[in-house]
């Protein structure tokens, strides 16, 4: 298994679980759909998942590293989590080039402009490369953050609500788009949402949470792999 | 699993903050185990023949200051957002230059000019009226506490003004609202954290001055700790007064948590601002015409006043030794400031996101030191210095055998610590402001793709909160070069800056020797406020356009 | 913007070392002096002495208390050898903590008369100054005057003015007439005189004066060299109230006028004790207190000087000839028995 969760406990406040003993797993190139309602604690589980949270207890393991355990824990910085949040946040004060290369810190400067243009070329927007994000509309935005996340390589994306900011016509078109380029780059994905036509359209399996527990799991058209 | 999130939380900027929190309470700890000692019988005395009368004294100065800094704050700011008029734009800013004048200056100035020698006694007598308005009272205390410190309010409130949006009101229109329901309904609740946040401002402001109350003998807590202190020759019984003091403060600070209760009212609301008004009729005189009228009282009259009195003693005061006081005045404040925003960024950034017990109060600790006076502060920094030099000694004498012992002590660091004591929690309230307005979603992401929170702050939080920053910095910076007691009592030898240049003629009843370096100080603090009020606000967006 | 950062990091390191640079100019031999007097001839003489002398002087200046507490902070590792105080109580104040030492010199010793210095040799008057009743002479006649406590009378009911009981011009006189009277007539005394006021005291010495011109009350006590100073204000309609106005000189056929002194004292645990000496020495020396006599408008303490001539107008005069040292003494109960009788 590419991605291990295990007994995951999370509180804000004590004797107000969160998260309550939630366990999965997921295999290489998976995309898995979070699904709840608000309050549901799915947005805490991709927090966890990010090291932006600490698990009271529980064991996270993804591509047979430990990132977190009863005796260690890697901090987000250094986990290699990819994440789309929820309404983006691209730096407004860096032009979509460097947002994307803000990321590229491991990866040596010659060759951060190339990796720049593919990861703009995949997103399919090359021709906005200088410009800043309030110059770009709500699903221009979510594509940079996209390719931004993805530009690192990581080990693992998260997407919090990745549609939430746009319209329905709008909606439909990028989910295809996103699925298309997840499973070409062969990346595997969480992303959260409440909405069970985002879940069905995307994910391979639809992870149902309910107040903190995982209550039923459920597995989409194994063909369209 | 305890020390694994312990370890989470062990990183360089907890630990500053940590040892900054520790750094402002144990000075403050000397001066409360003092309190733990019984009473003698100067406190007796106190206790019996004045004490009384300083609490009322106290409750009725900033009771009418708390009251008329409120009315006038808001009135202003609400004339300036809500009506459009001619000079509109000028006044929205001048009307925080009284900020510019320190109570104290104002307060020598209008002693004098309504004296039987001043400027404005003179002009009445050659016009043969006689005036018994006597400024070095009570009301004339609050007369110079309000027009020095409403700017408080008025900032606070016409920025809340400015943000809220139309939305609000248009909504209580179509519920059928009245103007007066809208008014004391709608506007009036949306901005009352602004007008109390701003309010409690002017009243530690007031609690802490000493300059004014000394000179018109209005006998205040402030007033009584240095005469205690002073006259009564007893530093115990200060130091007493001063938690006393304290007391008031934090029960004003508690009522005003209390009042608010569990109400929320930093609704994000996005939308039109609120179209101002054309003033009509009589009102396009009368309002702006009591704006200006303000002005003139809170900064152009005493501005005048300093003028005139400069034109006859520039002669004199104007040397080498001036100059010098200018740049020792500049480098301290510049030093000083630096230090501050940097801890106070620091800090700031530690207590974002979830709120813990200890990130509370640490944060409780770190912002103490501005409802303390300053000569309680005074005190409590130069005792613990005078510890840490005893500490140090052996240090000391590794590097030089013949060392005095007081190495900090002698030097500004111990005023500069001071400072940053005093005034943490005017640059962090300011960058807490700019945080807050961020949010956290760009530090986070700037985590998630490999950054560490040092390089985060410098690359993300930084660029972002700079406008906050530069606020911060400027707000600090006026108060260092306007501050007067600490820099009284722990100035190094030879070292004097601009305020105690003034302080020391207005001892001497000098009053006219004291407008030059009064009137650098208001040029300094007017530059900076003019920068304040224009900094370029750069067209950064943190929200993302829906479409 | 990365640019402009590191300029003004710099500039500021530079504003910074210039400051210190500054704030500590540095020379073989110097003497540190705590000092509540900042006048400008103060400034002057020490700059004299340093010439004569080549001993620096770095002075810290801040009230009397400030200073008397931050010597008591700093116990032995001061840099403080020479404290001066315009107040005889507080340096009492000072040495009742053992903050002085004794100081056995010939020349202070001709210098400055017995009553003006301390009995245990602790410290030495360097000037004078007298507090007097100041009236304005269209409506008060001199023979009404007579001495500080016939001020309490019925006719002088609302005519009298003075400044707030917490300054220690007004505390020290009390404690002198606590020795001279007693605790019990002095009492009656603050009680009698604050019944006469004209108004709430407020505001400075100069304030009194304007006062009495203003017509808000006759009489005010206060200190001499106020009316020296407002003679040349920079302010000319200061001047002119200095001029209206008389000076009178109480008790001169009982107890005498009240006088009190700035005085220097040598610290307890000064580093350069001897050149302090001769610092205190060279205050006490004919050249300057001609010099303190005739900027300040205050006495000089010792006899040769001669008075200045506007002192001298206003004739000779005999002061209380308590040994000052008992102002200390009586000064926390002069404080107490003010508050007693309610004299703001």
């Amino acid at each position: 298994m590419y991605v291990v969760i295990e007994g995951l406990d999370f509180s804000y406040m004590p004797k107000e679980p969160v998260l309550n003993d939630v366990s999965f797993s997921m295999e290489e190139g998976e995309i898995v759909a979070i699904l709840g309602s608000s309050g549901s604690g799915k947005s805490t589980l991709l927090r966890l998942l990010s090291g932006l949270e600490i698990p009271s207890q529980g064991h996270i393991e993804i591509n047979e590293r430990t990132l977190c355990s009863a005796t260690s824990f890697v901090e987000c910085e250094d986990r290699s989590v990819g994440m789309v949040f929820q309404d983006y946040a691209l730096f407004p004060h860096m032009s979509v080039e460097k947002n994307i290369a803000f990321g590229l810190k491991k990866v040596h400067k010659s060759l951060r402009p190339k990796r720049i243009t593919e990861m703009l070329e995949l997103v399919n927007m090359t021709e906005k490369r200088h410009s800043y994000p309030h110059e770009l509309s709500g699903g221009q935005q979510q594509r940079i953050a996209l390719a931004r996340a993805l530009a690192p390589s990581p080990s693992i994306l998260l997407l919090d609500e990745p549609f939430s900011n746009l319209d329905a016509d709008l909606k439909l078109k990028i989910r295809q788009e996103l699925r298309a380029i997840m499973k070409l780059t062969n990346m595997t994905a969480i992303f959260v949402t409440h909405d069970y036509d985002d879940a069905k359209d995307i994910a391979d399996r639809i992870v149902y949470l309910e107040q903190g527990h995982i209550v039923h799991e459920e597995q989409m058209n194994p063909e369209r792999k | 699993m305890r020390w694994r999130r312990l370890k989470h939380h062990v990183n360089l900027f907890s630990l500053i903050s940590v040892i900054t929190g520790l750094l402002i309470v144990v000075p403050m700890l000397n001066i409360l185990f003092e309190i733990m000692n019984p009473g003698n019988e100067t406190w007796l005395h106190i206790r019996e023949h004045l004490l009384m009368g300083y609490v009322i004294n106290t409750l009725i100065l900033i009771g009418l200051v708390a009251v008329f800094s409120a009315l006038i704050g808001f009135l202003s700011a609400y004339v300036v957002t809500r009506f459009e008029f001619k000079g509109r734009a000028l006044l929205s800013w001048m009307l925080i230059l009284p900020l510019a004048i320190p109570s104290y200056i104002a307060a020598y100035v209008y002693a004098d000019m309504l004296s039987y020698t001043g400027t404005f006694s003179r002009a009445l007598r050659s016009l043969h009226v006689s005036h018994d308005f006597n400024i070095m009272s009570m009301s004339g205390a609050v007369f110079i506490f309000v027009m020095t410190l409403y700017p408080y309010v008025y900032m606070m409130v016409r920025s809340a003004l400015s943000k809220q949006s139309a939305a609000f009101i248009e909504n209580a229109r179509l519920l059928g609202a009245g103007k007066f329901r809208q008014f004391f309904q709608v506007v009036l609740p949306l901005v009352r954290p602004a007008l109390v946040a701003g309010t409690l401002l002017v009243v530690l402001e007031t609690l802490n001055d000493y300059g004014v109350v000394a000179y018109f003998n209005v006998r205040v807590f402030s007033f009584a700790i240095f005469d205690a202190w002073e006259r009564l020759g007893d530093v115990g019984a200060a130091i007493r007064l001063s938690a006393v003091l304290m007391v008031i403060v934090f029960v004003v600070i508690f009522l005003e948590r209390f009042l608010r209760g569990r109400r929320r009212y930093h609704l994000h609301v996005k939308g039109r601002p609120i179209q101002r008004k054309t003033l009509k009729g009589i009102n396009r005189f009368i309002l702006p015409g009591a704006l200006w009228l303000m002005m003139l009282l809170g900064f152009f009259i005493p501005l005048f006043q300093l003028l005139y009195y400069a034109r006859l003693t520039y002669r004199t005061v104007l040397n080498i030794s001036f100059v010098y006081l200018t740049i020792n005045t500049l480098s301290l404040a510049i030093t000083a400031t630096l230090i501050i925003i940097a801890l106070a960024t620091i800090l700031a950034n530690f207590n974002r996101g979830n709120q813990t017990a200890f990130k509370k109060s640490l944060l409780k600790i770190t912002n103490l030191g501005y409802a303390i006076p300053g000569a309680v502060i005074a005190i409590a920094v130069l005792v613990f210095f005078i510890d840490i030099d005893h500490r140090l000694y052996p240090l000391y004498r590794l590097f030089n055998e013949n060392t005095a012992r007081l190495v900090l002590t002698s030097t500004l660091s111990m005023l500069v610590f001071a400072y940053v004591l005093r005034f943490m929690a005017i640059g962090y309230n300011a960058i807490e402001a700019a945080y807050d307005k961020v949010g956290e979603k760009f530090t986070e992401a700037s985590y998630s793709l490999g950054h560490s929170k040092l390089s985060t702050l410098f690359r993300i939080d930084v660029p972002l909160i700079k406008g906050g920053l530069i606020s911060a910095a400027i707000i600090v910076f006026i108060d260092v070069i306007k501050e007067l007691p600490l820099t009284l009592i722990l100035r190094p030898t030879n070292y004097d800056t601009l305020a105690t240049q003034v302080f020391r003629y207005a001892r001497e009843e000098m009053l006219q020797e004291t407008a030059v370096p009064s009137l650098m100080i208001i040029l300094i603090a007017t530059l900076l406020i003019y920068g304040l009020t224009h900094q370029k606000k750069k067209d950064v967006r943190f929200h993302v356009r829906r479409d | 913007m990365r640019k402009s950062l590191i300029f003004l990091l710099v500039f500021s390191v530079m504003l910074v070392l210039a400051g210190c640079q500054l704030g500590t100019s540095s020379s073989d031999r110097s003497i540190t002096v705590y000092s509540e007097r900042h006048y400008d001839t103060d400034q002057y003489l020490f700059d004299l002495f340093e010439q004569e002398t080549g001993i620096e002087v770095r002075v810290i200046d801040g009230n009397a208390d400030q200073l008397i507490n931050r010597l008591d902070n700093e116990g032995e590792d001061t840099e403080a050898d020479v404290l001066i105080i315009a107040d005889a109580g507080r340096l009492h104040r000072a040495k009742s903590m053992d903050l002085l030492q004794p100081v056995h010199s010939d020349v202070l010793f001709n210098n400055i008369p017995a009553n003006y210095r301390d009995e245990d040799n602790m410290w030495f008057g360097l000037t004078k100054r007298a507090r007097v009743l100041v009236y304005h002479p269209d409506r008060v006649d001199p023979s009404e005057l007579s001495t500080y406590e016939a001020l309490t009378e019925p006719q002088f009911k609302g005519r009298v003015v003075t400044r707030t009981s917490t300054n220690i011009y007004n505390q020290s006189l009390m404690a002198s007439l606590i020795e001279i009277m007693g605790e019990t007539e002095a009492k009656a005394f603050a009680a009698g005189l604050t019944a006469n006021f004209a108004r709430t005291p407020a505001g400075n010495d100069r304030d009194q004066a304007k006062y009495v011109v203003e017509g808000g009350a006759d009489i005010a006590i206060m200190n001499t060299y106020y009316i020296g100073r407002m003679m040349n204000s920079s302010d000319r309609f200061e001047q002119e109230v200095a001029n209206t106005v008389k000076v009178f000189f109480p008790n001169q056929n009982t107890s005498g006028t009240h006088v009190n002194v700035s005085a220097a004292g040598v610290t307890k645990h000064a580093n350069h004790s001897e050149d302090a000496i001769k610092f205190i020495e060279f205050l006490s020396s004919e050249t300057a207190q001609s010099k303190f006599a005739s900027a300040n408008y205050e006495y000089p303490v010792h006899v040769n000087v001669e008075i200045d001539d506007l002192l001298a107008s206003w004739g000779d005069f005999t002061a209380q000839s308590i040994p000052l040292s008992v102002l200390g003494e009586h000064s926390y109960r002069a404080a107490v028995i003010m508050d007693e009788v309610g004299w703001e």
